[in-house]
């Protein structure tokens, strides 16, 4: 397994997830929810764990990205579950803003932002226990 | 090592640029919007205007009484105004967002009889520290700064301000929606939607249209 190829596709992700964000809120004006910025705290950082970690030769970029995207992942879902209405809307934390299930955007019947959210740290996720299971040290 | 460095920054140029072109194409598409939206939606026939309608340049502001960013910009207003008398008609629309600006806005629609409206927005705007604070609003003081140039609207019920000027506020807001404008202050010059909010700026698009 290459590690380094590994951190690139990480880092990928990452700065596409963080631009397109931005691109989101900045440039369309789409003002992000209360759990679209919980979300935006565990992916920036992101870009900049992967950066350093193209220069470390440790896994200990992916123990960083690990416990930020499984965290990421987890508000994602939670995310998720609200903006499909797969659980009621009445207990979403956002009372005041933007609701965090009001339909901003959707691509093909099926890409929205939490959506596209919840594929970037599932991917990050993966990829980062995908190399913690691995045996050796130094990959 | 040294492929990492590419990569870094390959990637980070890559994004930025990509970022940079999908918004230039972004906001052209936008203001093509704007643009088939304009003739209906951008100027009505009940607002506080300056000049002449027949001026070459049109300006239209969507502004909130309690905004500071638009308190900031009213001097600046003041003077293109001043500094091209007679070549701009200036409109103004309100996009109330904050909890008094509804408020503050029909007061100001108050003072039209008086023919001191534009007096009164720039103080509103002046003293806005005084009544907006958004910590610890006042709004009891709208009519007490209004009474400072001279018109009295002390003894008028909020309330009531309020549902007499509602319609063409309201009617403001709709408009504004309809041309995606999102923030105060958001200008207009000769229907088209102004991106930077500077002296400069406005200056040297008024000076382009004026050529």
């Amino acid at each position: 397994m290459n590690k380094d190829l590994w951190t690139q596709i990480g880092f990928l992700i990452a700065v596409v997830a963080a631009t397109g964000s931005l691109f989101f809120s900045e440039v369309m004006k789409l003002p992000p929810c209360i759990l679209c910025w919980y979300q935006r705290i565990f992916m920036y950082p992101l870009v900049f764990v992967f950066a350093v970690g193209l220069f470390r030769k440790t896994k200990d970029t992916f123990i960083h990205s690990a416990v930020l995207s499984c965290t990421g992942l987890a508000i994602a879902i939670y995310h998720n579950l609200l903006y499909y209405k797969l659980i009621p809307e009445n207990i979403t934390p956002c009372t005041t803003g933007v609701s965090c299930t009001s339909k901003q955007i959707e691509w093909f019947g099926f890409i929205t932002i939490p959506f596209l959210a919840l594929v970037s740290f599932a991917l990050i996720a993966f990829i980062s226990i995908l190399i913690l299971n691995k045996k050796d040290n130094q990959i | 090592m040294k492929k990492n460095i590419f990569f870094l920054v390959g990637v980070i140029a890559l994004a930025v640029s990509a970022f940079y072109i999908i918004k230039t194409q972004y906001k052209e598409k936008q203001q093509e919007v704007i643009s088939t939206k304009a003739p209906d939606f951008l100027i009505r026939d009940y607002h506080p205007t300056l000049g002449d309608k027949s001026a070459p340049v049109t300006m239209v502001e969507f502004l909130d009484p309690e905004c500071e960013s638009c308190a900031a910009m009213d001097p600046v207003i003041k003077g293109l105004l001043k500094e091209f008398e007679g070549k701009i008609h200036f409109v103004v629309r309100y996009m109330p967002l904050h909890t008094n600006s509804v408020l503050a806005a029909a007061a100001l629609e108050e003072t039209r009889p008086s023919g001191k409206y534009f007096q009164a927005l720039s103080a509103l705007l002046y003293y806005q520290p005084e009544w907006a604070d958004h910590q610890n609003p006042k709004p009891e003081l709208i009519a007490v700064i209004l009474k400072r140039i001279g018109v009295d609207i002390l003894e008028s019920n909020p309330n009531k301000l309020i549902e007499k000027h509602k319609k063409n506020i309201e009617q403001d807001q709709i408009d504004a929606k309809a041309l995606g404008v999102t923030s105060t202050p958001t200008f207009f010059i000769n229907g088209e939607m102004v991106d930077g909010l500077s002296y400069t700026e406005l200056k040297a698009k008024i000076q382009g249209l004026l050529k």
